[in-house]
C-alpha cells in the first residue's frame, strides 16, 4: 500500500516550517535531509544511545523515533539553535568547550542539547540528578566525567550570571 | 525481523524499513473507535516508544490512530478510595504528579524508576500496559497495587485486574486508564536490581502481601497471600522461569525469593 502526505506547521529553531511529510518520515530525516540541520546525529537508530536527542516544546525527544507528523504545531529546538544569534555560546555548549567534554564528538550534541533540557527543568541539579538524566544518552568512547563536570559548569555559570 | 543488508556486510534494522501507512487523528474516545472500526489492519499510537520499535522490527499496521490528542484519556483524578490514571498520563506526568505524591507515595518513587529521561517524558503508562513485552516494569507494579485496567469498548467500558492476562484481550483494546485502590497503611516497593534477569514489587498491607515479578517470565506473574506463608509459598507458586545465559531458571527462582523477602523486612522494619 501508499502511505499518505500530512502538512504539518511547526517551529524549529525560532523558524516557522510549513511541510508536507510522509506518515512514515522520521523526525531525525526531516530535520538532516529537509532542512539540513545535520547537527543532530543518527546512530544506535534505535531510541537508546540519544545522539538524536533534540527539544520538542522543551523536553528530549530521540528524533530517530518521532514521526514528523507528531511534531505538528511543536516548537523544535536542536544543536543549531541552542547559541545566540551572534554566536555567543549556550553555557552548556561553553561549559563542554571548556571541560573538553567530548572525545570523537559524535554523542555531543545530543548531550549538549539533553542537558539544556535538564538545566531548564532544574537549574541547580546535585551531581546524582545530572547522573540520573545524563544516564539517558550513552556515549562510546570516554569523556563521562568531564561530561558531568561540564553540566555542573554550566549551571554554575548560569547562576552567575543570573547574580551579575 | 525487517532489516536491511549493510555495504560492510552487516544486517542492520533501520526506521527507513518502516512500511507506509494511512493516519487518523480523532478527537474522541467515540471517534478512535470508529476509526479503529473502519480501517481493518488498525493500532493506536501515542507517544510511539514502543510501536516504532515494533515497526522498526518489521511489524506493519495499514492504519495508525493517533489518540494523543483524546482529552478524555488523560488526567491523574482522586476517586476517594482510588486513584485513576488516564492512558495517556507519561511516566513525568506519574512521576510529578502531586495527587500521586499524596495518595500513593510510594507508588510514584518505583514509577520512577522506570525508563531514562527521554523514554519518561513521551511514553505513556498505556503503551507500557499495551506493549506487553516481559522486561516491561508497569504492569508489574499496577498488578502488586491490585491495580484494575479500564478500557474503552463499543459497547461500553470493561475492566479486568492488572495481575490478570491482559494478552488474551481482543485487540486492539482502547485502553481508556488504571485506578489504584488507596490502602491506609499500607506500603510498597520496587527493586529491579537485578534488571534483565528479574524485578520484584511487593504490597504489603496489614498482613497480606501482594508480589509481582517481571522479566523472570514471558510475561508478568503475581501471588497474593498472608505475609507468613510467603517464604513457602513462592517457590511453588509460579512457572518455570526463563532459563537462559543471563540467568538461569534456578537463579531467577531463588533471587523472587530474595527480593521479595528483602522488601517485605524493610517494609515492616519501617512500619515497626
Amino acid at each position: 500500500m501508499s502511505g499518505e502526505l500530512a502538512f504539518i506547521s511547526c517551529t524549529v529553531n525560532g523558524v516557522r516550517q510549513e511541510l508536507h511529510v510522509r506518515t512514515e518520515e522520521m523526525l531525525i530525516d526531516v530535520l538532516r535531509d529537509r532542512l539540513a540541520l545535520t547537527g543532530t546525529k543518527l546512530s544506535c537508530d534505535l531510541a537508546t544511545c540519544g545522539a538524536c536527542s533534540v527539544l520538542l516544546d522543551g523536553k528530549p525527544a530521540a528524533s530517530c523515533a518521532t514521526f514528523a507528523w507528531q511534531i505538528d504545531g511543536a516548537d523544535i529546538r536542536t544543536i543549531e539553535g541552542l547559541a545566540a544569534p551572534d554566536g555567543t555560546l549556550d553555557p552548556v555548549q561553553q561549559a563542554f568547550v571548556d571541560n573538553s567534554a567530548f572525545q570523537c564528538g559524535y554523542c555531543t550534541p545530543g548531550m549538549i542539547v539533553l542537558a539544556r533540557a535538564l538545566l531548564d527543568h532544574d537549574p541547580n541539579p546535585d551531581r546524582v540528578a545530572i547522573r540520573n538524566w545524563m544516564g539517558a544518552n550513552i556515549c562510546r568512547c570516554t569523556g563521562y566525567e568531564m561530561i558531568i563536570e561540564a553540566v555542573e559548569n554550566a549551571a554554575l555559570m548560569a547562576r552567575e550570571k543570573s547574580n551579575e | 525481523m525487517y532489516s536491511h543488508a549493510t555495504d560492510a556486510g552487516w544486517i542492520s534494522r533501520t526506521h527507513q524499513a518502516i512500511k507506509p501507512f494511512r493516519l487518523r487523528k480523532p478527537g474522541t474516545v467515540s471517534d478512535a473507535l470508529a476509526a479503529c472500526a473502519d480501517s481493518g489492519n488498525a493500532t493506536f499510537i501515542a507517544g510511539g516508544i514502543d510501536l516504532v520499535r515494533r515497526m522498526r522490527n518489521g511489524d506493519s499496521w495499514d492504519t495508525l490512530i493517533d489518540i494523543s490528542g483524546i482529552r478524555e484519556l488523560r488526567g491523574i483524578t482522586d476517586l476517594g478510595g482510588s486513584v485513576r490514571i488516564g492512558a495517556l498520563a507519561t511516566h513525568w506526568d506519574i512521576e510529578t504528579d502531586p495527587v500521586l505524591a499524596e495518595r500513593l507515595p510510594d507508588f510514584q518513587a518505583a514509577w520512577k524508576t522506570i525508563g531514562n529521561v527521554r523514554v519518561r517524558m513521551s511514553g505513556t503508562i498505556g503503551g507500557n500496559l499495551m506493549a506487553a513485552e516481559a522486561g516491561y516494569d508497569g504492569r508489574v507494579l499496577l498488578g502488586a497495587m491490585g491495580g484494575t485496567i479500564v478500557f474503552h469498548a463499543a459497547d461500553g467500558e470493561y475492566s479486568v485486574s492488572a495481575a490478570a492476562d491482559i494478552i488474551g484481550i481482543p485487540t486492539p483494546p482502547l485502553l481508556a486508564g488504571i485506578e489504584i485502590p488507596v490502602l491506609d497503611g499500607a506500603r510498597f516497593a520496587f527493586d529491579r536490581s537485578l534488571k534483565p534477569v528479574v524485578s520484584v514489587a511487593a504490597q504489603l498491607h496489614e498482613d497480606v502481601v501482594r508480589i509481582g515479578v517481571g522479566c523472570a517470565f514471558e510475561a508478568p506473574q503475581f501471588w497474593s497471600g498472608p505475609v507468613g506463608d510467603m517464604a513457602q509459598a513462592l517457590p511453588a507458586a509460579f512457572p518455570e522461569p526463563i532459563n537462559n545465559p543471563m540467568g538461569s531458571a534456578d537463579y531467577r527462582r531463588r533471587m523472587i525469593g530474595v527480593l521479595a523477602t528483602r522488601q517485605i523486612l524493610a517494609m515492616q522494619e519501617a512500619r515497626s
